[in-house]
């Protein structure tokens, strides 16, 4: 008998006004594959979800590798060993290429494997440096599948795979294959949860669980296959850091939407406030001369809109290890309009007050990253008026100036 | 002085009539949900009745 | 029932504010003008006071709901969260629009981006608007409340952070008015027409709280029903 690799025990789970999951105890044991196919609104997702961790829970606790994962305290950790994971709503960001996606997904769980020839045999190959934006449906969701799979054949150590709906839109051959694969998955020793309502899976899944009840699936036709030899290499650090940087070198989006904000406020001041005005006031200068860059650091962390497309958000924060985020750029954008503004003003750029400005930038950024962050799990989290919050950093910035002013950084 | 008694008998005047149309904002909002559950109910009893 | 004391209560606060502010005008004592520099702006003080009293009622209620509902998952507590919110932010306003009248007069600028308590009780009525503005925004439902109540709960953090905040940061604020030692104290006309605006503003706003809760009572009541004739 194999290792049970994931326990969910007396799980209670509540989404919108309804319990939809109550008290459930499930385990699986690595070389198992599960096929959650309940009707439409019986939970299956939910069970996917909520066994990656990204679900409070109301009771229970989820362990992976017998390590609590998550608890109904809201106690959380990163697991021991990483997982593959499949959202319902793909989990990709649409600026990625694919490869950049699926390595993504490699280096989550600390290794690489060639990928060319699983792209090849979903008929990626050619679509390897796209956009995911610019693929069709049935396209982003072999990605998204790609990205939940492939972790299992890094290393020789069983992991947990959580597919939720991978075949959706899926082409028959492309089915084909993923069944094969999920086959050799199994017999590496991973544990799989597979959400589908697709008979094809029926011929690789050791069980079966509806209705609350956990069967053994014998209509399993499986036969043993060769195993295939899959050299794994070290996997690339850094992975959130490399993302939120890529992402803003190819969409500016920092500079377009901080950047922006930052050099209308600059214009604003240079057409308002007149240079003679400000040798005699010191508090005045230090907060127009940090006004930009605060400016800019209180339009939030433009990553985030681009983490709410198709769930992306919630893949990253199922693996724990961090979001990307713009603070790099927001950091360079800050200390850049803060020497404009002295500039503008015929001032000599002062380095304290320029590396204040990009600190500046970086922390407002933060605060209202942390509070986009906060309303994430809202069914709207667009439309929660999050910036009405916004006031809240203008009295430490008040402050903060008083305290530059009173140290005379100036 | 006048003018400071006038400014603010306005500024009394206006808050008074502010809280006033809260209140009478908060009534209304709790009638029409009265006569709201009313409809459903007698349109659910309708509903018995025509199955029975 | 409920919705006759309510009704009651929120009607003897309404007259009771009413009175104040009549007070405020005809019987309170005039103060020496050397000591203000618009002595009759001095009689938003009845308003104002009460009103910041009233608010931290309704953000205590606030508080209280949110760490129920966040806690103990009670229905209640959720109830008391959205009357806490609703009526944190009018008194909120009010106070805050008070303060801006009395500022105009007596500072010669309505708002001061230095004081800590104006800023910190501006603050709170932004959360209030928030909470509430956020709330019509979202599909009732675990995320949402779990969402604002923890928002809710940030924010009451806030109101020791004001009372305090005039004693450790104290710029152009006045002093705590009750409980603020020797130099807090009032003569004992003001501080009795004071205290009919407290009653007045307590009776008021927890007459309002009683109405909301009801009224998110009925709206949860009628959600439920829809919901059965949904499954017809």
């Amino acid at each position: 008998m194999s290792e049970v690799l994931l326990s969910l025990n007396g799980v209670s789970v509540r989404r919108g006004s309804s319990n939809v999951l109550k008290n459930l105890d499930l385990e699986v044991s690595g070389g198992q594959l599960v096929l959650l196919n309940d009707k439409n609104g019986g939970g299956k997702s939910t069970i996917i979800e909520a066994a990656a961790g990204i679900h409070p829970l109301e009771t229970g606790e989820i362990r992976h590798h017998g390590n609590v994962i998550l608890d109904s305290s809201g106690r959380s950790k990163q697991p021991q060993l990483a997982f593959g994971l499949t959202l319902q709503s793909d989990g990709c960001i649409g600026s990625q290429r694919v490869e950049e996606h699926i390595l993504n997904a490699l280096d989550v769980v600390g290794g690489r494997i060639q990928i060319d020839t699983w792209l090849e045999r979903y008929n990626l190959t050619h679509r390897r440096h796209d956009l995911i934006s610019h693929l069709s449906g049935g396209q982003r969701r072999k990605v998204a599948m790609l990205a939940g799979i492939l972790p299992g054949f890094v290393g020789e150590t069983p992991r947990l795979l959580f597919l939720d709906e991978p075949a959706a839109g899926l082409d028959e051959d492309a089915r084909t294959a993923l069944v094969e694969d999920l086959q050799h998955l199994r017999e590496r020793g991973n544990c799989i949860l597979l959400a589908s309502h697709h008979s094809d899976f029926n011929a690789c899944a050791t069980h079966i669980f509806r209705d609350n009840e956990l069967n053994v699936n014998d209509s399993n036709t499986s036969n043993v296959h060769e195993m295939v030899d899959i050299k794994t290499t070290s996997s690339q650090s850094g992975v959130v850091f490399r993302t939120g940087l890529a992402l803003n070198q190819r969409t500016l989006s920092t500079l377009a939407s901080n950047g922006i904000a930052g050099f209308l406020t600059l214009g604003m001041l240079l057409a308002l406030v007149d240079s003679s005005a400000i040798d005699s006031n010191l508090i005045q200068a230090s907060g127009l001369f940090l006004s930009a860059a605060f400016a800019a650091g209180l339009v939030g962390d433009s990553m985030v809109a681009m983490l709410h497309e198709h769930r992306a958000l919630d893949w990253w924060k199922a693996h724990r290890q961090g979001i990307p985020n713009s603070y790099l750029h927001a950091l360079i954008l800050g200390a850049g309009l803060t020497a404009l503004t002295q500039l503008g003003y015929d001032q000599d750029i002062s380095w304290i007050i320029v590396t204040i400005g990009g600190l500046l930038t970086v922390s407002t950024m933060f605060v209202i990253r942390g509070i986009d962050l906060a309303t994430s799990r809202l069914a709207r989290p667009r439309a929660a008026f999050t910036r009405i919050l916004t006031p809240i950093l203008i009295l430490p910035f008040a402050l903060f100036v008083q305290w530059i002013t009173d140290s005379n950084l100036l | 002085m006048a003018e400071e008694m006038t400014f603010l008998a306005v500024a009394y005047l206006g808050m008074l009539i502010a809280i006033g149309l809260w209140t009478w904002t908060v009534f209304s909002r709790s009638n029409d949900l009265e006569q709201r559950i009313e409809a459903v109910e007698q349109s659910m009893q309708t509903n018995h009745s025509n199955e029975e | 029932m409920t919705k006759r004391i309510a009704e009651t209560i929120l009607l003897y606060g309404f007259i009771g504010i009413g009175t104040t502010l009549g007070l405020a005008f005809l019987a309170a004592p005039s103060v020496s003008i050397n000591a203000f520099e618009s002595p009759n702006a001095q009689r938003i003080f009845y308003w104002h006071v009460p009103a910041a009293w009233a608010a931290f009622i309704a953000f205590g209620f606030l508080f209280v709901g949110s760490a129920m509902w966040f806690f103990k998952r009670s229905n209640a507590g959720w109830r008391m969260h959205v009357a806490g919110a609703e009526a944190g932010l009018a008194t909120g306003l009010m106070t805050v629009w008070s303060g801006m009248v009395w500022g105009a007069a007596e500072w010669g600028v309505p708002w001061d981006w230095t004081d800590v308590r104006l800023n910190t009780f501006g603050l709170l009525t932004f959360l209030a608007l928030f909470l509430v503005l956020g709330r019509q925004s979202q599909p009732d439902g675990v995320e949402t409340r779990d969402t604002f109540s923890s928002f809710g709960l940030f924010g009451f953090v806030l109101v020791p952070v004001t009372y305090v905040a005039t004693r450790l940061w104290q710029i152009r604020h006045p002093g705590p008015v009750i409980g603020g030692g020797e130099e807090g104290s009032l003569n004992s006309e003001m501080g009795l027409i004071l205290l009919v605006g407290a009653i007045s503003f307590t009776l008021f706003i927890i007459g309002h709280m009683l109405m909301s809760m009801r009224i998110t009572s009925l709206e949860q009541r009628l959600e439920s029903i829809q919901e059965a004739m949904d499954k017809v």
